[in-house]
């Protein structure tokens, strides 16, 4: 691509108007990012989270009725509630202009899975970021074989006008990044589970000897272990090979609600 | 000291790298080897390190020299009667350690602990052939000794706990941490270290993206202070397989540590990585 071609395309993809969707507290750690970068941000966040979601954004609630001109483009970042990131997507793309590119985040269901639902599948595009959003510094971008490169550039266009590098990847749930490392904490978990070291020993070997800027375990708490869980569960859906198998003490730690740092617990305690 | 006179068996770059450690911290330390060129290239090598080694560490010349002579090489037939601490870094072939093991158990004090260096076979078979297998546990170091702050200290199925503890006290004088492991494939870091090059390798054999953007993603996304076929390359492939067929024989073939094609096509194709000019990446600095 000519440096001529890039900058006529500035022109013919706004990203000014961003429409970001998702549970508030991803939603607003992307939108953070992207307020510093002047876009002009609406959140888009569960009926439930609405009341907690402040004032710094503003606020579009389920019911309202959205103009097909609002938005530029818009960001869907759900990724353990599946129920709500199906509805999010079946109500986006009624309410919005057809030409408005609709990126939704592909850690547990890859981005084909999500354009053989919609309608028009040429403005989805599939994006991996591995939580928390508010240090991702890279974005996987990932194209179905309907996505059109219109909505491909935009993607990038905006994930680099918000200072994220972007990497063009196949449509794969979990991308490269959170795969590998949602891999990672999978194995820790079973290492934890059959107590070959202790939690806090298995950190410190990986940080010491194999250079990782987290220890697997702290890093999946970081990460969020619903996340981790839901990523290596979409591995399993797509691929069905016993390696994607989730460790149970991951599963039995998510179920008890002890997903990791905002919950306060889990495989260590933030208390 | 826990351990003031240490034999080491093996000079290779690992045991050469643990005796300059040892020394280093203040032990006696007499390195072995049948071969007697092997040790002509491990007092070559050895020379070079402690060069290294001094400048890092601001040594005074006096105290590097005081390093040096801590140093004793011995070829051959060996004696080491008067040993704390034997740590065995020879070849990993399990009939070969099994056979020394078996000779040094037989001339030692029983106060004396028995430590392999081993990286994939089980402390617990190793141990399995000496008179006392509660005196023989594992230190797993790490590429380079010297640079590499943590050991792993592997607790076989019958090695004392007082063994553990004194390893572990030993560990911490050499300045480094250590973690205690059971004995299972691959220890910790092996073991969970296999997920970040298994899962490049199969996103690469997917087509998801190619062998520079992974590590790309996995360096600049992740953090990752290389990318693994980068790193691949740098261990070299051959051994990098070695360690990954140990887990995956050791863990009775579990998927997720299943050898990548990928791998052996390369390995039969000589492509190892760095030290033959050519791995994932080619390397026009290698004759």
């Amino acid at each position: 691509m000519s440096n001529n071609q890039s900058t006529t395309q500035t022109e013919f993809y706004p990203i000014e108007r961003l429409l970001v969707v998702g549970p508030l507290s991803d939603a607003s750690a992307f939108a953070g990012k992207a307020e510093a970068a002047g876009h002009s941000i609406t959140l888009m966040v569960p009926d439930e989270e609405v009341e907690q979601a402040g004032d710094r954004f503003r606020i579009l609630q389920t019911a309202e009725s959205v103009d097909e001109d609002d938005f530029d483009v818009v960001l869907e970042l759900h990724c353990v509630d599946l129920a709500a990131k199906a509805d999010a997507l079946l109500y986006l793309e009624d309410a919005l202009g057809e030409s408005v590119p609709i990126l939704t985040l592909t850690l547990a269901v890859s981005a084909g899975e999500v354009a053989r639902e919609m309608l028009m599948p040429e403005r989805v595009v599939g994006i991996s970021m591995l939580p928390p959003f508010e240090d991702a510094t890279l974005v996987e971008i990932m194209g179905t074989p309907h996505t059109s490169g219109d909505a491909v550039r935009t993607a990038m266009r905006l994930f680099e006008s918000i200072g994220l590098m972007t990497v063009s990847v196949q449509d794969s749930p979990g991308g490269i990044l959170a795969r590998a490392v949602c891999c990672l904490v999978n194995e820790a978990a079973l290492a934890m589970q059959e107590r070959i070291a202790s939690a806090e020993e298995i950190d410190l070997a990986l940080r010491a000897a194999a250079g990782y800027p987290f220890g697997p375990l702290t890093w999946g708490d970081r990460i969020g272990l619903d996340r981790v869980l839901m990523v290596i569960e979409g591995l399993y859906a797509e691929f069905k090979d016993e390696r994607y198998r989730p460790a149970p003490y991951l599963k039995r730690l998510v179920r008890a609600g002890h997903t990791g740092v905002r919950a306060r617990l889990g495989f260590f305690s933030y208390v | 000291m826990t351990f003031e006179r240490i034999t080491v068996f093996g000079a290779g770059t690992m045991g050469a790298g643990i005796t300059l450690v040892c020394a280093g911290a203040g032990a006696q330390v007499t390195l072995c080897d049948a071969s007697p060129e092997a040790i002509k290239r491990a007092q070559k090598l050895l020379e070079n390190e402690l060069k290294d080694y001094s400048e890092l560490r601001n040594l005074s010349r006096e105290d590097s020299q005081a390093v040096k002579t801590r140093i004793q090489f011995q070829s051959g037939l060996f004696d080491c009667a008067e040993s704390d601490l034997i740590v065995e870094a020879i070849t990993e072939k399990l009939d070969v350690k099994q056979e020394l093991f078996s000779r040094i158990d037989a001339q030692l004090p029983l106060a004396s602990v028995i430590a392999s260096a081993t990286n994939t076979l089980s402390i617990t078979t190793i141990a399995a052939k000496t008179r006392f297998p509660e005196r023989v546990c594992g230190l797993h170091f790490f590429h380079p000794p010297t640079e590499v702050d943590l050991v792993e200290v592997i607790r076989g199925q019958r090695t004392a706990e007082d063994v553990v503890e004194r390893c572990r006290s030993f560990i911490g004088e050499l300045g480094k941490e250590s973690v205690i492991v059971s004995d299972t494939p691959g220890f910790v870091v092996h073991r969970c270290t296999r997920p970040f090059f298994n899962e490049a390798l199969r996103c690469l054999s997917e087509g998801l993206a190619d062998a520079a953007a992974i590590d790309k993603i996995l360096r600049e996304g992740g953090g990752f202070k290389a990318g693994p076929f980068e790193q691949m390359d740098q261990i070299g492939l051959d051994v990098h397989s070695s360690i990954t067929r140990a887990l995956w024989e050791g863990y009775a073939h579990e998927s997720r540590f299943r050898p990548h094609l990928i791998i052996r096509r390369m390995i039969e194709a000589g492509q190892l990585g760095r030290k033959t000019g050519r791995g994932f990446f080619e390397y026009r600095d290698v004759e």
